[in-house]
């Protein structure tokens, strides 16, 4: 069952773009974070971990139990990174970013 | 808070049960409504997954659609539905993996591969608590059938 979570997630790595594509764009931007449904703006600096990116778009939808489940996803479904910055995770002004579960299965 | 489902929606879920797992393999629905009027189910879709007599895994692929379309649709999921073989029961995989994990939450499983009466006879019902914890709830007091 695992396969193919990975599979998924590796497909759709090549969909980012080059770091120095971003070097004209603004220090800071915002981003539109979808959990549930719900859009809500956040306002990231291009040199901000992705770390604190995904935590503060965990904050924006209030105390979320077991925040560790959740990971930001492109739209094309690519899982980014909780390491390096957000210029290396190649994020761009207005996109749309999924704040969901890595993982949703039972038994 | 209570919410409300059509016996309509109620006897697709068990349709999609029945038809997916065959008796013999889990399946997952989920509830849904807008978030203009959340406490109204009106919709139960039926996420794409992998599953065996044991467990299920919905695919990633369909569950980033799904969650853009949430978005686009203003919609929201606040119930997840899932079939057991037998006794229904909420298993540490369901604990740890659901698709929300909001306090409030509702997870319902049904008993025997939802073969049985539709309905909740049987089933098992739990609600995400403020600390994270999962805890069984009377499903006529989070669920009424309209």
């Amino acid at each position: 069952m695992e396969n193919a979570t990975e599979t998924v997630a590796k497909g759709s790595e090549k969909d980012r773009e080059p770091e120095d594509k971003h070097e004209h764009e603004p220090k800071s931007f915002e981003v539109i974070i979808i959990y549930n449904g719900v859009k809500k703006p956040l306002k990231v600096n291009r040199d901000e971990g992705m770390k604190q990116v995904l935590d503060r778009a965990i904050a924006l939808f209030g105390s979320l139990p077991n925040p560790h489940t959740l990971a930001l996803f492109t739209e094309s479904g690519h899982e980014l990174p909780i390491t390096g910055t957000v210029k290396e995770a190649g994020l761009k002004p207005d996109e749309k970013l999924l704040l969901r579960p890595s993982t949703v299965r039972g038994g | 808070m209570r919410y409300q489902i059509s016996a309509k929606l109620l006897s697709k879920t068990f349709d999609h049960f029945r038809k997916c797992g065959k008796g013999r393999h889990e399946c997952q629905a989920l509830w849904t409504s807008a978030w203009r009027d959340p406490k109204i189910i009106t919709e139960v879709v039926h996420p794409a997954h992998i599953a065996d007599v044991g467990g299920y895994l919905v695919d990633q692929k369909w569950l980033n659609s799904f969650w853009l379309a949430l978005a686009e649709n203003d919609r929201g999921v606040r119930v997840q539905v899932h079939t057991h073989p037998r006794e229904a029961f909420h298993s540490q995989s369901d604990d740890a993996f659901p698709i929300i994990h909001v306090p409030g939450f509702l997870s319902l499983v049904i008993p025997n591969f939802a073969l049985g009466p539709v309905g909740f006879r049987g089933a098992y019902l739990t609600e995400i608590q403020p600390d994270g914890r999962w805890q069984q709830v009377d499903p006529n007091e989070r669920l009424k059938i309209s």
